[in-house]
């Protein structure tokens, strides 16, 4: 059979594998968020979790493209926020992600830097976009007070993805080549 | 490991001390109270056994005494805060409890189911509409309470906020 024919139309070949390995990352970003519910979190805080999907994220934008990474990203939020949470859970998640990949795009661009500290970046915006959203909501400034907590939080979670994300990099450029 | 950390370029050390950086500030900035609310719009409401609320600007010093058929605590506002400074009770827990002058902070008083918040302007009026809800009228807060110098009892009517206090 002509390999041509099964090709969708108005797609090319690397289109269409692009688009698949963006399939294969948002089930990994659902996987590893409902494998996050297991862990359980030391620190008294609502809200505060690792954010593994975040890695995703992280690796679409090294492996793919900024354009994929985004679509990984809105793929993560509505439908982990359908899944596992709420209408306000994806108001909060959306702010946060955007603002994150956003941040990490333009990281992940600058040559010899090491994946740990864009995550971190990452996850520090994830959580500022969040207090963001928490502000407006709740009609208070006083949520910034837990700014300060929520960014050292976010630099261990964002280490422990920034690690992830590396390990995922090298098994997607090991299988997607 | 060491070929790692030795490999490491200048660019890791200079986001990794942004970050640290930023880390610092929102501490700096976080702990500013200036940054939350104007001192001035801090209001204190004690929320009496009866049902009714009592409001006390914190930016006007003024001491009064709130009575409710559960027993009497007198509160003493100045230089921003509010404490309980007497009651008729057996164990004075209020009065041991302290000053109170920042959002979220509260002075709880239980032989008479009474207890005293801070809060922000928003807040305040918030608050005002639920005391009508569970505020029995303005004829028993009048009996219910001598406030003994320049503070009102509030009826629970949510127009009547700082104004009323005071006058």
């Amino acid at each position: 059979m002509d390999r041509r024919r099964l090709r969708p139309p108005g797609l090319t070949i690397d289109e269409a594998r692009s688009w698949a390995t963006v399939g294969v990352f948002s089930a990994l970003a659902l996987a590893l968020c409902y494998v996050e519910t297991f862990i359980p979190i030391p620190v008294p805080i609502p809200g505060v979790k690792p954010g593994l999907a975040n890695a995703v994220v992280l690796t679409s934008l090294v492996v793919l493209d900024c354009r994929s990474a985004c679509c990984v990203a809105a793929i993560k939020v509505l439908a982990i926020g359908f899944l596992f949470g709420s209408p306000i859970m994806i108001a909060y998640s959306a702010v946060g992600t955007l603002f994150a990949t956003l941040a990490m795009s333009v990281l992940v661009k600058i040559p010899h830097l090491h994946m740990v500290p864009v995550a971190v970046v990452g996850a520090m915006l994830h959580n500022v976009g969040q207090l963001m959203v928490a502000n407006v909501m709740l009609q208070t400034t006083l949520v910034w007070m837990s700014a300060p907590i929520m960014l050292v939080v976010a630099c261990a979670t964002g280490a422990i993805t920034g690690l992830l994300a590396q390990h995922l990099v090298s098994i997607a450029r090991a299988e997607i080549g | 490991m060491k070929k790692h950390v030795k490999h490491l370029h200048r660019m890791n050390i200079i986001v990794a001390a942004v970050i640290v950086l930023t880390v610092i500030a929102s501490f700096i900035i976080a702990g500013q109270p200036a940054f939350y609310a104007e001192p001035s719009s801090l209001t204190a409401i004690v929320h009496a056994g009866d049902g009714q609320t009592y409001r006390f600007p914190l930016d006007v010093d003024t001491t009064a005494t709130v009575n409710s058929e559960l027993g009497s605590n007198q509160f003493t506002v100045e230089n921003g805060s509010i404490r309980a400074t007497d009651a008729d009770c057996n164990n004075h827990d209020c009065v041991r409890q302290g000053r109170i002058s920042t959002p979220g902070q509260r002075i709880i008083c239980l032989p008479h189911e009474l207890w005293v918040e801070v809060v922000g302007e928003k807040k305040a009026a918030e608050s005002s509409e639920g005391g009508i809800a569970d505020g029995t009228g303005e004829e028993q807060s009048d009996a219910g309470t001598q406030a003994s110098q320049d503070s009102h009892p509030d009826g629970g009517t949510p127009s009547s906020d700082v104004d009323t206090v005071g006058s």
